[in-house]
C-alpha cells in the first residue's frame, strides 16, 4: 500500500517535470518574444537590451538548465507584465478559480445525484424519460455558448445577477452553475445505472421481501454498492472541470487563473504562463491521484492488482 | 510398449513473489513444483488436484505459454522445452488445448468456422479449399451440425461450445490433447454426453489425452492411468484401476470419498480418514515435510519433519507417503 | 453416462438457437424502430451532413459577401425581417443561413478529420503500450498520455496555434493531438484484459505471432467499440474547433466556422440576440444528434464485446 503511494506520487511528479519542460520550450518557439512588446521605442537595440537582461539571448536549454534549479528551489521568477512575483500572481488569481471549481462541483454532483437517483427509481417512465432527454440536450450544449447566453438573458435582459469581473460571491453564481452543466449530465447517467445495477440485484431484492423499506434499500444497498464507480468518475470530471473553468472565467472575466494564463500566452509572459501552467496541472495530477489510491483502498482487487499481490 | 507422445521430468515452475516499490522479490511461490510423468500412445492420462493445486499453470507450461523454470518436456522424444515459438513450430509436433474456459477461450467476434480456419491457418494449413472440408469435417466428428460454421460463439449453448473448443483441438491433428476441466463447467446430462465423445474418440483416433479434473468420478470412465496432485506435486500415481481399489495415500482416500458415486463402493471402515480443519497451505510457504501434513487425520511426527520419497508399491503405482515405510515393517 | 452411442451420433440440431442474423432492410428497419433516439440522432445527423456537404447547391446567396444594405436582419419569425434571408444577416449584410451551411462545413471536416488523428494516436499508443504493459515503453507512453491530459486544452491549443498558422489542416492536428489521451487510456486497458484472455493464449499456443495477435484478435475486438464513440468524439471536437474560432484563436476569416458567425454576433449581443444564439443552436443539434447516435451504438457494442 506504502509503496503505491510513493510510486503514484513519483509518477506525479514525473509528469509535471514534463509538463514544465514542454511549456519551456514550446513557448520559446512560439514566434515574437516579450522583449519586443515590453521595449518602449520598440527599436532593435532596445529589444536586444532586454532581451540580454532576461536571458532570452541564451540558447534554450541553457534557460532551461538556469530555469529548473530555481523552480526546484521555489522561485517561480517574475511576471514581466504583471510587474510582479508570478507567485504572488498565482495566490491572487488561485482563489477564484478553486472557489469556481469546487462550487460547480458541488452543485453538479448533488444535482446528478439527486437527478440520478430519481431517475434510477423511476427508471422507464416518463419521469426517468424526461431526465435523459434533459441530459443529452444540456450534455450537448458548448458550455462557452450557455454562458454567453445566459449573460445576455439573466444579467441583460433580466439585470437578476451580475454579469462579468467580481466584486462578491454572488459573481460566481452563474459561472458555478455553466461549469457544473457537464459535471450534473455526467454524474445524473452514472448514478442512474449504478443504482438501477444496485436495485435489480440479488441483495437488494433479498432485502426487498424481507420488508425492508424502499429508501434503505436504496441508501443502504444500492448505493453504496455504486460508491467506486461513483468516485473514479468524480476524479475524472475534476480533470475536464479544471479545463471549463479555465474558459467559463474568461467568458465571465472572472479574475482567476484562467483568464490570466489566457492573457499571458498572448503577451509572451512565459514566466507567469509556465507557474499557472505548473499550478493547474498540479491540481489535475493531484487529484487523479488521490483518486487513484483511495480507489485501490476502496477496491481490493486494483489494491492486488497493483501492488503485485 | 507403445511409444512416448508426451514425457516430463521434474518440470518446475516458480513465481516470484514482488512487493514494495521498487518490487522486490520478497518470495517464491512453489507452483509446479518438481512433477514427472510419461503419456504413451492412445493413453489418456488423468491429472487430479483440488483447485489452486497448479494443473492449469502445468498445462500452460506445456503449451509453452510460460516458461518453465526447470524441468525438461518431451514431445515424442522431442526436447521442447529449450525451443523457441519458432523451432517448436518447425517440429511439427502439435499440442491440442481445451482451455478451462471454454467461453473465455473462443474469440467472442469470430465465427465457429473462423476460429477454427484460424488453428489450421497458424500450424501451416492455409489451403481455404482444404481447411472448408477439415472443418466440416472436425465438426462432425464432435457431434455438431456443420450450419453451425457461421454463428459466433455467443449464439451457441454451452454443450455445444465444449464441443466447438474440442474441434479446435483436434482439427490440427495433434500429438495429444491437453484437457483442462473440459466437463467440470457442464451440468451432469452434459458432462454425459461430451465424457462419450472423448471416449468415441478414444476408440476411433487412437487419441492420446492428458485430462485435467478436480473430481475422480469424472474419469472414471476414460482415464488409464491417474496422477494425484496437490501444491504442484504429484503425491500418487496408478492406473486407474489400482485408484479406484487399491488407493494408498490418505490424501487420495480423501478425494474417493469425496465422490458419492466413488464412496458407495468401498468399505469405509478402511479408509478411516477425513480432512484436519485447516486450510491448504500457502504455495509460497510450503510445510517442510510432507505438503499434506497440515491435513492429513494419519499424520505422524517424522510427517512434519521430513518430505516422503516417492515409492513404487506394486508395477506402476507410485506413492508419497510415509505410512508406505510403516506398512512394510 | 451410459447411453454412450446415441448422443454423439445424433448431431446437434441447429434449429435450437436463433440464426446469426442477416443485415436486410428489414432488420435495419427494426433495429431504427426500436432504437428511436438512434433514430432522432441519425435524422439530425444526416440533415446538417447534408446542410455542409451540398453547401455549394443549397446556399441562397454569397456567403463571403454581404449587402452592406440589408445588414442586421432579423430571422423570418421577427418584425424586421426580409424573407430572402431566413435567419437574418450580420453586420455586414452577409446571409446568416448561407453563412452557416459554410460554417456546417468545415465543422464535419474538422470533427471527422480530427478524430483520425486522435483515434490513429489512441491505437497505436493504446495498443503499443498495453502489449508491452509492464515494460519502460508502456510506462514512457502512460506519463505522455498524463502529461496531455494534464494540460488545460485550451491552453495547449492556444500555444500550438500562435505556433503555427491556424488552418483547416493545422486546427485538425492540434485538436486531435490534445484529445487522444483518454482513449489510448481505454484502448490500453482493454489490450491488457486481451492479452491475459484464453483466446489470445489459444492463438499464441498455435505459434501466432505478436503482430497477428494485435491485428487479428485484439483489434477485432476492439474496433467496434471504437467505431462506437466515434459519433462522441466527433461532437466534442465540433465543439472545441467553434470554440477556437470564437475566441478568434482558431480559423481565420475567409474560412467560415460555426464559431466565428457566434463570435461575429458578440459586439451585437444586446440588440441581435439571435447572431449569437442561432449558430450556437445549430451547434447543440448536431451534436445532440451525435450524443443521441454515439449512446445507442455505446450500448449495442459492450454488451457483445464484454463476454463471449
Ligand atoms: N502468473 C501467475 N503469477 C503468480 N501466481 C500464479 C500465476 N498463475 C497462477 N498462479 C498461482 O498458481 C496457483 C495455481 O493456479 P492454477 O490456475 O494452476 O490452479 P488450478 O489447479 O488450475 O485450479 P482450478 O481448479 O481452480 O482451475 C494459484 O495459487 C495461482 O494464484
Ligand atoms: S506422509 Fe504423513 S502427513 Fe503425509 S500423507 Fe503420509 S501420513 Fe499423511
Ligand atoms: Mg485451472
Amino acid at each position: 500500500m506504502f509503496g503505491t503511494i510513493v510510486k503514484r506520487i513519483l509518477q506525479g511528479i514525473l509528469v509535471l517535470v514534463l509538463v514544465v519542460i514542454i511549456t519551456f520550450v514550446v513557448l520559446r518557439l512560439i514566434p515574437g518574444d516579450p522583449a519586443r512588446q515590453m521595449a518602449s521605442d520598440g527599436s532593435a537595440q532596445a529589444v536586444e537590451e532586454i532581451r540580454a537582461e532576461m536571458g532570452l539571448d541564451k540558447p534554450i536549454y541553457v534557460q532551461l538548465f538556469e530555469y529548473i534549479p530555481k523552480l526546484l528551489t521555489g522561485q517561480l521568477g517574475w511576471s514581466y507584465f504583471q510587474k510582479a512575483p508570478v507567485f504572488d500572481v498565482i495566490v491572487n488569481t488561485a482563489p477564484f478559480t478553486y472557489a469556481l471549481l469546487f462550487s460547480a462541483m458541488i452543485l453538479g454532483v448533488i444535482m446528478g445525484l439527486i437527478f440520478g437517483i430519481i431517475a434510477a427509481v423511476k427508471a422507464h417512465t416518463w419521469v426517468d424519460r424526461t431526465l435523459s432527454a434533459i441530459a443529452v440536450v444540456f450534455q450537448s450544449m458548448p458550455t462557452y455558448w450557455v454562458a454567453t447566453m445566459l449573460i445576455l438573458i439573466v444579467s441583460v435582459q433580466w439585470g437578476l445577477l451580475p454579469a462579468v469581473g467580481y466584486k462578491s460571491p454572488k459573481y460566481l453564481i452563474l459561472p458555478a452553475f455553466v461549469v457544473s452543466i457537464p459535471i450534473f449530465t455526467a454524474v445524473l447517467r452514472n448514478v442512474r445505472q449504478n443504482v438501477m445495477d444496485g436495485l435489480s440485484q440479488e441483495f437488494s431484492r433479498a432485502a426487498r421481501a424481507r420488508g425492508i423499506s424502499h429508501i434503505t434499500i436504496l441508501f443502504k444497498y444500492a448505493f453504496r454498492n455504486s460508491l467506486i464507480p461513483f468516485i473514479t468518475q468524480i476524479g475524472g470530471q475534476v480533470g475536464v472541470s479544471l479545463g471549463t473553468c479555465v474558459l467559463i472565467e474568461s467568458v465571465f472575466s472572472l479574475p482567476g487563473m484562467g483568464m490570466q494564463i489566457l492573457n499571458a500566452v498572448l503577451r509572451r509572459d512565459y514566466n507567469l504562463v509556465q507557474g499557472l501552467i505548473l499550478i493547474l496541472a498540479a491540481t489535475f495530477v493531484l487529484i487523479n491521484a488521490i483518486i487513484d489510491i483511495s480507489y485501490s483502498y476502496l477496491d481490493p482487487r486494483i489494491r492486488k492488482a497493483q501492488g503485485g499481490l | 510398449m507403445s511409444e512416448s507422445i508426451l514425457r516430463v521430468e521434474d518440470l518446475k515452475k516458480h513465481y516470484p513473489i514482488k512487493k514494495g516499490f521498487f518490487n522486490r522479490q520478497v518470495g517464491t511461490k512453489y507452483v509446479v513444483d518438481g512433477i514427472s510423468f510419461d503419456i504413451k500412445s492412445g493413453e489418456t492420462v488423468a491429472l487430479i488436484g483440488e483447485s489452486g493445486c497448479g494443473k492449469t499453470v502445468l498445462l500452460r507450461v506445456l503449451l509453452g505459454l510460460e516458461k518453465q523454470t526447470s524441468g525438461k518436456i518431451f514431445l515424442k522424444g522431442i526436447d521442447i522445452s529449450t525451443l523457441s515459438k519458432r523451432e517448436r513450430k518447425k517440429t511439427y509436433q502439435k499440442l491440442g488445448m481445451i482451455f478451462q474456459d471454454t467461453s473465455g477461450s473462443m474469440h467472442p467476434r469470430m465465427t465457429i468456422e473462423q476460429i477454427l480456419e484460424e488453428a489450421l491457418y497458424l500450424v501451416g494449413d492455409r489451403d481455404r479449399k482444404s481447411q472448408y472440408q477439415k472443418v466440416t469435417d472436425v465438426l462432425l466428428k464432435v457431434g455438431l451440425d456443420p450450419a453451425f460454421r457461421n454463428r459466433l460463439p455467443i449464439q451457441l449453448s454451452g454443450g455445444q461450445r465444449q464441443r466447438v473448443v474440442i474441434a479446435r483441438a483436434l482439427i490440427i491433428n495433434p500429438a495429444i490433447v491437453l484437457a483442462d476441466e473440459p466437463v467440470s463447467a457442464l451440468d451432469v446430462s452434459l458432462q454425459a454426453q461430451v465424457l462419450n465423445l472423448f471416449m468415441d474418440l478414444q476408440e476411433n483416433e487412437n487419441l492420446s489425452m492428458l485430462f485435467v479434473a478436480h473430481d475422480l468420478a469424472v474419469v472414471r470412465q476414460i482415464a488409464h492411468r491417474i496422477l494425484i496432485m496437490y501444491m504442484g506435486h504429484i503425491l500418487e500415481e496408478a492406473p486407474s484401476n489400482e485408484i479406484y481399489s487399491n488407493a494408498k495415500h490418505p490424501y487420495t482416500k480423501v478425494l474417493l470419498i469425496a465422490s458419492p458415486s466413488i464412496a458407495k463402493g468401498i468399505n469405509e471402515e478402511s479408509f478411516h480418514v477425513g480432512l484436519k480443519v485447516g486450510d491448504t497451505p500457502d504455495p509460497a510457504n510450503p510445510p517442510q515435510g510432507c505438503l499434506f501434513c497440515t491435513r492429513c487425520m494419519q499424520a505422524m511426527e517424522r510427517c512434519y519433519k521430513e518430505r516422503p520419497e516417492r515409492k513404487e508399491v506394486s508395477p506402476g503405482h507410485f506413492v508419497c507417503c510415509h505410512l508406505i515405510d510403516e506398512e512394510e515393517s | 453416462m451410459e447411453s454412450k452411442e446415441t448422443n454423439t451420433k445424433t448431431l446437434e440440431s441447429t434449429n435450437s438457437v436463433a440464426r446469426p442474423k442477416k443485415v436486410t432492410f428489414r432488420s435495419i428497419g427494426r433495429f431504427l424502430w426500436e432504437n428511436k433516439s438512434f433514430t432522432i440522432g441519425l435524422l439530425i445527423v444526416l440533415f446538417m451532413l447534408s446542410l455542409g456537404i451540398f453547401a455549394d447547391y443549397i446556399v441562397p446567396h454569397d456567403a463571403y459577401n454581404g449587402n452592406p444594405r440589408e445588414k442586421l436582419l432579423s430571422p423570418f419569425w421577427m418584425k424586421d425581417s426580409n424573407p430572402k434571408y431566413v435567419l437574418g444577416t450580420d453586420y455586414i449584410g452577409r446571409d446568416t443561413f448561407s453563412r452557416i451551411c459554410y460554417g456546417l462545413q468545415v465543422s464535419i471536416i474538422i470533427g471527422f478529420g480530427s478524430v483520425a488523428v486522435s483515434l490513429t494516436i489512441a491505437l497505436v499508443i493504446g495498443i503499443i503500450s498495453g502489449l508491452s504493459h509492464p515494460s519502460l515503453l508502456d510506462s514512457i507512453l502512460m506519463r505522455l498520455t498524463d502529461v496531455q491530459m494534464a494540460f488545460p486544452f485550451i491552453v495547449l491549443a492556444i500555444i500550438i496555434l500562435s505556433v503555427v498558422e491556424p488552418t483547416i489542416g493545422s486546427v485538425i492536428l492540434v485538436l486531435g493531438l490534445c484529445s487522444w489521451a483518454v482513449r489510448s487510456r481505454v484502448i490500453r486497458s482493454s489490450v491488457m484484459i486481451q492479452k491475459e484472455s484464453d483466446y489470445v493464449a489459444a492463438g499464441i499456443a498455435l505459434g501466432a505471432s505478436k503482430f497477428r495477435i494485435a491485428w487479428k484478435y485484439i483489434l477485432r475486438n476492439l474496433l467496434p467499440s471504437l467505431v462506437a464513440a466515434i459519433p462522441l468524439d466527433v461532437a466534442n471536437a465540433i465543439v472545441l474547433e467553434s470554440l477556437l474560432s470564437y475566441m478568434q484563436i482558431g480559423l481565420k476569416p475567409p474560412i467560415i466556422s460555426l464559431g466565428s458567425i457566434m463570435g461575429d454576433g458578440r459586439n451585437y449581443m444586446a440588440s441581435h440576440w439571435w447572431m449569437t444564439a442561432i449558430p450556437g443552436f445549430v451547434i447543440l443539434f448536431f451534436v445532440l444528434g451525435l450524443n443521441l447516435m454515439g449512446d445507442t451504438l455505446q450500448k449495442k457494442m459492450t454488451d457483445v464485446s464484454v463476454k463471449g
